[in-house]
């Protein structure tokens, strides 16, 4: 590797995003298999086009995150066009650093997504990878003049489109390394027709105006300096009878686009209405899986904590705080409460449960974790029906070496008969429910709306705390302290947080095989524990939603009022790739 | 009263030092300041102050006897503001701008707003991403002035524009003076425009403010002896000339700059020397900038 | 009338305006009664802060060169007395002086050469 091209990779912002994108994404797969929704366990069933379709999403944002923040539409950069460097070294070497960026994070999402259930995942995101690198290739425009890839809006139109086919090509055909190579391929030709077409040095701006990139797309066949000379396009003359905004109009508008049109909100907002949709279903239908409950506040944290950068521009004008925050503050609400809104309709339609059986890899009969109980290690528990079956329960190691266990009392298992099985149902649902049960495999008596007291108070209490430490979580990240240490704590509160999460999620990896913890110990033992807080609080579910609700609705004037002291960060916005940019 | 007061302010910077270690000073109706400094003297952050948008951790700031840590939409409902970072929305157009603000401010001035679109001549329908530097400043003055401000913030605003736009910018400014007695505190790098607009100058450096003068005092309390070399002339010498601040050397004289007026500083340089052939000039404000706060740390 | 500012110098700016009207008016240029332009014009038309004007007056105001009435422009007074001119033309060749000091050339010549400049300006004025 020359001196130059390292100098160069050294240089490129799409290596430094990828520090960020590799390890958020490869999170965002080691989540998506461990958080225990159900519905988010789907998307890595390689069965199912959905995954195809999720991952490519994923990827596709994250690329269009790559594109802006990163600035993958240009071929180098403004300071290295000037250097006395060969136009094609400089694309070359920054052709390499944003492949490198677009398939590291894959990969690792692949990685954490597939790893140890099945290699078919693999295969697909190899496919999902080679589309993408097609998509990159195109995107880079195989006839180039200038430095920078000229966005024009039918350039944008004709990537759009192709996006879509590419999409129709993932869903269409099979994940074979047939289909894998063809994108791949035509990847690579593409990409060594634009090496070839590189000229000794890029130019700054057009040499014609009215011509994006010197090449059209559609003039791609037909490379520009042969073209016929368009002569010099005059500006166009604006209306003069424009349509007038009113002041209103334009007052929103300004601040919509200042504070809520960036692709980071749509990312995060696009995730946020994955998150809320998972932990409303995990109340209503699921287990209780905790972990997706701890993502919501760290994105809002984060999103507060940049808020800063964005108000800047506002600062004079004499527009109240309060109408900044509430765009600050809605960018996120709205996408949390669409969340909701969706789980409530799939709710409606598919009238959840909480006592599931489940017969699809195996036999489980799932109950939420608030109803599971721990053990001592060494013991064993059995379920012994009045006629005598008896089922020896397994018992999941908390922590290795500690001597207790968890054990769901309503377990079954593959030898079980039918009427052990009905008779664990009619048991559990009475103990969730507190309805009395004859025992029925298909016909459960729980009537629409019945709810579990337990259940509900566990899940009261749980808001409750976690609405005081969203309130507490985002005044903090708004405080601006003097000292430099303080600063860097509320800077690094949000990593600090992320740390407990990243080991949890990597104790339930090795944990199984290692005997070190187990998935179940971790999801049941913070539910166990708070339904029994819950417990000797006597306080009903009700109560607590309204208390949360409460809480959040003072904590929005808390944090609208630490917001509205807020200075707006004086360092101008920069990303690591403003010099890549115009 | 005065129109705009600080009162020891402090303000740490991120870094730990200082920005501003207790400045002090008060603006009269009517008068137009040039605020100087060197590059990270601290002029932004106090402009900031006055206008609300950054708060002092010490001290206070009073604009029309208003605080502007505390109230600061009062604040900028009464000022206008430009500066050379200033960023408009780029994605509207010069119309939208306009109406943004014309709803934003209520006492503003639709036919000044008129007169000055149709004085610098620009494209109301044009998207300001499409305007020249020049022209956007126009624009940001325009919105800065049409509410008829009592006092105008200006932060370094002519930086990086021609010198037809920094005469049209300063043109309009004084337009203002004539018309309402427009109070100015304005900093800039442009030394012949604050010698033009300033009545005073108050220059900060180290976090104080080091000069606070009338613009005509201050020239004409300062004056620089050049000494020739030959006749055994040393810089220490120089520098025991009465008055001395400053003190060097430049191709074949030594230049030493006395606090006192430039017939006072040649009689006394040739008492103190002895020697005839001295010249004693005055100090354009550039040399005087440069010779106070060019040479310290 | 015709007033050029160079705020490069180092001299106010007030200065500089009332030396000039003060020149105008000590070689005729300017005649008792003779109006000024106000100060919201000249300072438009300088490009200079209109109170540097106005303090600029008031001066030329106190030495007697010109008078300022309500509601009226401002107007010549007097010539500032005979010894106007001397006064101005003493100031501009001091730093002359300093000059045929430091390059050494004898008083008698550097009369000479001012005179035969003179001489030849007049020449060229009167054809």
């Amino acid at each position: 590797m020359s001196r130059t091209g390292l100098f160069l990779l050294r240089k490129d912002p799409a290596l430094k995003g990828m520090l960020a994108s590799v390890p958020i994404m490869t999170l965002i797969g080691l989540a998506i298999r461990f958080s225990g929704g159900e519905r988010l366990l789907e998307l890595s069933d390689p069965g199912r086009s959905g995954f195809a379709v999720f991952l490519f999403v994923v990827v596709w944002c994250v690329m269009l995150f790559h594109t802006v923040g990163t600035g993958f539409w240009s071929r180098c950069s403004r300071i290295a066009m000037v250097l006395p460097i060969p136009a094609r070294e400089l694309w070359a070497w920054r052709l390499v650093a944003v492949t490198a960026a677009v398939v590291l994070p894959v990969t690792g999402m692949t990685l954490a997504l597939g790893a140890g259930i099945d290699p078919s995942i693999f295969m697909l995101g190899g496919k999902v990878l080679a589309v993408l690198l097609l998509l990159l290739a195109i995107g880079q425009n195989p006839f180039p003049k200038l430095f920078r890839i000229q966005v024009s809006a039918v350039y944008v139109v004709f990537l759009v489109f192709a996006s879509f086919l590419a999409l129709i090509y993932l869903l269409l055909t099979p994940a074979t390394v047939v289909t894998i190579l063809i994108p791949a391929a035509l990847a690579l030709l593409i990409s060594i027709q634009t090496f070839l077409a590189v000229p000794r040095g890029f130019l700054l701006v057009p040499d014609r105006p009215g011509y994006p990139d010197g090449s059209p797309w559609w003039k791609w066949l037909d490379p520009p300096d042969l073209a016929e000379d368009a002569g010099p396009v005059e500006p166009e003359a604006a209306p003069e009878t424009a349509p007038q905004l009113t002041f209103r109009q334009v007052l929103h508008w300004t601040l919509f686009r200042t504070l809520v049109n960036r692709l980071n909100i749509w990312l995060i907002g696009l995730v946020m209405i994955f998150i809320s949709w998972a932990i409303l279903y995990e109340f209503l239908g699921g287990q209780g899986a905790w972990m997706p409950l701890c993502y919501t506040p760290l994105w809002l944290m984060a999103h507060f904590q940049q808020s800063p950068q964005w108000i800047g521009s506002l600062a004079h004008l004499p527009i109240r705080r309060r109408l900044i925050f509430r765009y600050v503050a809605g960018s996120m609400l709205l996408p949390m409460l669409v969340g909701v809104l969706l789980s409530f309709l799939v709710a409606v339609g598919e009238k959840p449960v909480l006592v599931n059986l489940d017969r699809k890899d195996g036999i489980d009969l799932e109950v939420p974790f608030e109803f599971w109980e721990i053990g001592e290690a060494g013991n064993i528990y059995e379920a012994v029906a009045p006629w005598g079956e008896r089922l020896q329960l397994p018992a999941y190691t908390i922590i290795g070496g500690y001597r207790q266990v968890v054990v769901n009392p309503f377990g079954v298992g593959e030898d079980s008969s039918e009427r052990f099985i009905a008779w664990q149902q009619a048991r559990a649902i009475q103990a969730v429910y507190g309805l009395s049960q004859t025992p029925d495999l298909d016909n459960p008596q729980v009537p629409p709306g019945a709810r579990s007291r337990t259940h509900h108070r566990t899940w009261g209490l749980i808001l409750f705390l976690l609405s005081i430490g969203l309130v507490a979580g985002l005044r903090f990240s708004l405080l601006q302290f003097r000292r430099t240490w303080a600063r860097f704590l509320v800077k690094g509160m949000i990593p600090i947080l992320a740390i407990p999460i990243v080991l949890i999620i990597l104790a339930i990896l090795i944990g199984p095989a290692t005997g070190l913890t187990s998935r179940e110990g971790i999801d049941v033992v913070p539910v166990l524990f708070l339904s029994r807080l819950a417990g000797s609080l006597e306080i009903s579910g009700g109560v607590y939603l309204l208390a949360s609700l409460l809480v959040l609705i003072a904590g929005y004037f808390l944090v609208g009022r630490t917001f509205g002291k807020v200075e707006p960060d004086p360092t101008p916005i920069k990303s690591i790739a403003h010099d890549y940019r115009f | 009263m005065s129109v705009l007061s600080f009162e020891r302010i402090v303000r740490y910077f991120r870094h730990g030092h200082n920005v501003l270690d207790g400045v002090d000073f008060e603006v009269d109706a009517g008068e137009v300041i040039g605020l100087l400094g060197r590059n990270g003297a601290g002029k932004t952050t106090l402009i900031q102050i006055a206008l609300g948008v950054l708060h002092p951790q010490g001290g206070a700031a009073s604009v029309f006897g208003i605080n502007p840590a505390t109230d600061p939409m009062a604040v900028k409902l009464q000022v206008g503001y430009v500066s050379e970072d200033q960023i408009l929305p780029e994605f509207l157009e010069v119309n939208e701008v306009l109406a943004l603000h014309r709803g934003l401010f209520p006492d503003w001035d639709v036919e000044l707003e008129k007169d000055l679109l149709s004085r610098f001549n620009i494209r109301a329908g044009a998207k300001i991403k499409e305007l020249s530097k020049g022209e956007a400043r126009q624009v940001a003055l325009l919105c800065a002035v049409a509410h008829r401000p009592k006092l105008l913030l200006l932060d370094e605003p002519a930086g990086g524009l021609d010198p037809a736009v920094r005469r049209e910018f300063l043109e309009t400014s004084i337009q203002l003076l004539n018309d309402a007695g427009t109070t100015i505190l304005f900093s800039s790098h442009h030394m012949t425009d604050v010698e033009r607009m300033a009545g005073r100058i108050v220059m900060l450096h180290s976090g104080k403010v080091l000069v606070d003068d009338a613009l005509d005092n201050l020239q004409e309390r300062f004056s620089m002896v050049l000494l020739p070399l030959d006749g055994g002339m040393t810089e220490e010498r120089a520098r025991s000339l009465p008055g001395c601040i400053a003190v060097r050397r430049r191709n074949g004289s030594i230049h030493a700059i006395l606090r006192m007026s430039r017939e006072e500083g040649l009689q006394a340089a040739r008492k103190a020397i002895g020697v005839e052939n001295i010249r004693c000039e005055t100090i354009p404000l550039e040399e005087m900038f440069i010779e106070l706060l060019g040479g310290q740390p | 009338m015709l007033i050029v500012v160079d705020p490069g110098t180092g001299v106010p700016v007030y200065r500089q305006v009332m030396d000039q009207v003060k020149l105008q008016v000590a070689s005729g240029r300017l005649a008792p009664g003779d109006e000024l332009p106000s100060t919201r014009l000249l300072s438009t038309e300088l490009g200079v802060n209109p109170m540097t004007i106005s303090k600029a007056y008031s001066f030329l105001e106190k030495e007697g060169i010109v008078e300022r009435r309500p509601g009226r422009p401002v107007a010549v007074k007097g010539n500032g007395g005979k010894g106007a001119g001397r006064e101005l033309l003493r100031n501009e060749l001091a730093g002359t002086v300093t000059i045929v000091r430091q390059l050494g050339i004898e008083p008698d010549e550097a009369l000479e050469l001012f005179r035969s400049m003179l001489s030849k300006i007049g020449k060229e004025e009167t054809p």
